[in-house]
């Protein structure tokens, strides 16, 4: 069995924002992971332990790596999801974000020490969901940043889950709302 | 006034496993989108759109190409290619064929990768955030079965009203698992006895 199905990344890089240049330009990663969820099935009540994280190593270091080549700089603004398919629970999420290392992972590689924001939610295959980003210690001038989106057309399926981090470029286009 | 690239998009992918099982040989595809600006948005009906392709068609074929190559190292290891564009809902479809089925992009993307065939491609109007799916196919041999293949490409706020969405996209090799053969393969047909009316 391989550890992932799928691995996407997505980036964005924005040259200009309504006219106005976008300087430095703005750039925007997201890794995503297409996997089993070794939960799926075994119905409520069956605590998830972390020793199950250890089916799937290297997951959350190799999306660290993937977010990070992808945006080719250092970060301004992170998080993560966990996008659980139908037939899990909303819990394994926040299970395999502690087993899987996420946080860890992008930390270790981004040295991003803020706290971040991981959030987990059940969908269908195809949905849009949502990365929420916050500003990493490197960047203490933000006090918010938008998210980025992003869908598989065929994950997650019923017995699996989408995890997606994401990144974007400390030097992205400043905010002018004081 | 340029061309007005708003945005570059690039989505990567790679599928190594189906149905629980690895791939002969792991899928990567990689698509790029261009964003930019319509270059006939708010003048109403262009009898000729020849004469406003040329800059931005040439632009964003070196732009995508370049960008598609850089992914994969070299054009060597770009298989099958594709292209699409998403005209934004103020313009008008053939806005969008007047780019992209042009030498300036098409012969250009082409020599980036070094494909000698037809790309084969799909055009859309719609609104930010369409879906669309690129169609491939082999680049130096376009009748290649295995090499036929989507992928996917999203952009969430584009094409605006007055915007274009311009996509190159490559794939380092056959569909997962492709075996489906090829002509050369086929049982010996005699089409004609295939033609049945449905209502005789």
């Amino acid at each position: 069995m391989t550890p992932f199905r799928k691995m996407i990344t997505v980036t964005e890089q924005a040259f200009v924002e309504d006219g106005g240049t976008a300087e430095p330009a703005g750039r925007t990663a997201v890794a995503l992971a297409v996997m089993q969820n070794p939960w799926a099935g075994e119905g409520p009540g069956t605590g998830p332990s972390p020793s199950t994280g250890a089916t799937t190593p290297g997951v959350a270091a190799l999306l660290a790596a993937n977010v990070m080549a992808a945006l080719g700089g250092p970060v301004g603004a992170w998080g993560a999801k966990v996008v659980i398919g139908a037939g899990g629970e909303v819990e394994h999420g926040s299970a395999l974000v502690q087993v899987l290392g996420l946080e860890d992972a992008l930390r270790e590689a981004a040295g991003a020490p803020a706290q971040s924001p991981v959030v987990a939610e059940r969908s269908a295959a195809g949905a849009t969901f949502d990365i929420p980003l916050r500003p990493s210690a490197g960047d203490p001038g933000r006090s918010d940043d938008p998210s980025v989106d992003a869908r598989v057309a065929d994950a997650p399926r019923a017995d699996e889950v989408v995890i997606g981090l994401a990144a974007s470029l400390l030097t992205a286009p400043p905010g002018r709302h004081g | 006034m340029g061309v007005g690239l708003r945005k570059l998009v690039t989505v990567t992918e790679e599928l190594s496993s189906e149905l629980g099982l690895p791939v002969q040989h792991p899928v990567q595809r990689v698509a790029v989108a261009a964003v930019v600006r319509n270059p006939w948005a708010g003048l109403g009906y262009v009898e000729d759109l020849q004469s406003g392709a040329q800059e931005v068609a040439t632009f964003l074929g070196n732009v995508l190409g370049e960008a598609l190559v850089a992914h994969f190292g070299e054009p060597s290891r770009a298989q099958a290619v594709g292209k699409a564009v998403i005209v934004g809902v103020d313009g008008e479809l053939e806005h969008g064929p007047a780019l992209i089925h042009t030498p300036y992009f098409a012969d250009v993307v082409r020599a980036w990768l070094a494909g000698t065939a037809v790309i084969p491609s799909t055009e859309h109007r719609a609104g930010p955030g369409t879906c669309i799916v690129v169609p491939l196919g082999h680049k130096a041999s376009f009748a290649t079965r295995s090499h036929y293949q989507g992928m996917e490409v999203r952009v969430s706020d584009a094409p605006r009203p007055d915007e274009l969405v311009v996509v190159a996209a490559a794939a380092a090799g056959p569909r997962p698992n492709a075996r489906v053969g090829d002509r050369t393969t086929d049982p010996p047909l005699d089409v004609a006895s295939l033609m049945k009316p449905r209502r005789p």
